[in-house]
């Protein structure tokens, strides 16, 4: 659809709206939740902070216009907004905060002039989506589900059409296969 | 570094890495979709109106009949008893029966009168403006007379011609009552006052023995009994002067020394122990209050 039909979707009734939004753009915009909501959310907190997201699409149509942009850049400015927003609050609701001294705690994150350790962490953040992609599916679906997206095995068993358990021992596998393709790749470069 | 801990950096990707997981890695089924819609059309209804239904128009309100006659016979209601409590208020404010003047006795009087005799005894009639004259014991005691001589000017309606008519000195222990409209006259000793349509001025001059200060110097004064005049003298110094006293309308006239000299004052009552003067020449005001030790001799 062009950008022009989508302006007219957007100010027709909400129920045909949702349902090209949802359907076009509903991936994009659980997968920008999931990414900022990693860690924190749980499926049901990514789902409302994802209706939030397309309800305020709806209701901010009047100031999207095909001249300012393209559909998809409109969504994402909007999914990214409100996703750090929810981000926030359940960083509040869920007390995630946590004591330095505690031995436990996540190491702190890198320091705005850390340009260094950020580099580090990009490449290995690269080097491990390789690693999942290297998999092939159904792992490498596995490990993104369950690790990025946060499902459940049994969520994932069922999207899947497997058992639990057969998720579990792919899960398993995947996990030490890809520890070792990191592992040589740190040999190796 | 555990597995967990490493497949945890999957996260923070750039926008167009994740637009490529997006879709490489689709993560809503269709159920997870239908219900993200129901979900996004649930807030809406909320807020904006089922589906797009908008609204219109308005919804004609039938109020009771009743309401009004309710509503107007409260308002009469109200009315007439703000107008009824108004007119009640303002008879009983302009009443005249309503305030007591009379049968008030005092403990304390202005004057000493152990030098003097009391011959008469007059009680006031109020509602019919008479004085009814009554024989009263003689004494010399200090107890019941009235601190002042009232000198009483009327000043009729009907004709230029004014009367005045002067007032012993009497028992009565009214004495709070300082009311310039107080006419006390006696049968015997004056001419009929004008009717109520006159207008009546009263001059009351000090009887007895007081005291005064004014600018820091006191006095001792001793008023004759019958009004005519008195004495001074200075506490500091001892040395005085005899006066006589005229009423005039509403004023008095002091004759100190020499009938030749005039000081106009107005003399003005508080209670029957104290009164004040204010002499028109000198501009001053001098106060005055009862001197039960008699400190200037006779």
């Amino acid at each position: 659809m062009t950008d022009t039909e989508w302006a007219d979707i957007l100010r027709s009734s909400p129920k045909e709206a949702y349902g090209k939004l949802v359907e076009c753009f509903g991936g994009l915009v659980y997968t920008i939740a999931a990414d900022k909501l990693a860690g924190c959310a749980s499926k049901d907190d990514i789902e409302d902070c994802v209706s939030d997201i397309f309800v305020e699409i709806f209701r901010s149509s009047d100031k999207y216009s095909p001249d300012n942009g393209n559909i998809k850049t409109f969504i994402s400015t909007i999914a990214k907004r409100r996703a750090i927003d929810a981000f926030r609050q359940l960083s509040r609701k869920y007390s995630t905060t946590e004591y330095i001294d505690d031995p436990d705690c996540a190491p702190l994150p890198n320091s705005p002039d850390d340009t260094e350790n950020e580099a580090e962490e990009n490449i290995l953040r690269g080097k491990l989506w390789e690693a999942v992609r290297s998999l092939g599916k159904p792992d490498s679906t596995i490990i993104v589900y369950q690790y990025y997206y946060g499902m459940t095995v049994a969520d994932i068993a069922s999207r899947l059409k497997m058992t639990a358990a057969a998720v579990q021992k792919r899960s398993l596998r995947a996990r030490d296969k890809i520890k070792s393709l990191i592992g040589k790749g740190e040999e190796n470069g | 570094m555990d597995n967990k801990e490493l497949l945890n950096k999957l996260g923070g990707l750039e926008d167009h890495e994740i637009e490529k997981v997006s879709e490489e890695f689709p993560p809503l089924s269709d159920e997870d979709k239908s219900r993200i819609i129901q979900k996004c059309l649930d807030k809406t209804t909320d807020t904006d109106g089922a589906e797009g239904e908008t609204v219109s128009g308005t919804e004609i309100y039938s109020r009771p009949k009743w309401y009004k006659f309710a509503a107007t016979a409260a308002a009469i209601a109200i009315a007439a008893i703000g107008i009824c409590g108004t007119v009640y208020l303002t008879r009983n404010m302009s009443d005249p029966s309503a305030s007591d003047k009379q049968n008030q006795s005092t403990s304390a009087q202005g004057a000493a009168a152990g030098s003097y005799t009391i011959t008469e005894h007059v009680k006031e009639n109020e509602q019919t403006n008479t004085a009814v004259v009554t024989s009263a014991p003689v004494t010399t005691t200090t107890a019941t007379e009235k601190p002042y001589v009232a000198y009483t000017t009327e000043t009729s309606s009907t004709s230029s011609e004014t009367t005045s008519s002067t007032t012993e000195t009497t028992t009565e222990t009214d004495v709070t009552t300082i009311d310039p409209l107080n006419t006390e006259t006696t049968a015997a000793a004056t001419e009929p006052a004008t009717e109520t349509h006159t207008e009546t001025v009263t001059v009351k001059l000090p009887v007895g023995y007081w005291k005064s200060e004014e600018d820091g110097r006191e006095r001792y004064w001793l008023f004759y009994h019958d009004g005519s005049g008195g004495k001074f003298h200075f506490a500091e110094t001892g040395t005085g002067l005899s006066f006589t006293v005229d009423a005039e309308e509403d004023h008095a006239v002091f004759h100190f020394g020499s009938a030749d000299e005039s000081t106009k004052a107005r003399i003005t009552w508080y209670n029957s122990e104290s009164f004040a003067i204010d002499w028109e020449e000198t501009n001053s005001h001098e106060l005055f209050e009862a001197d039960p030790d008699e400190k200037i001799e006779d």
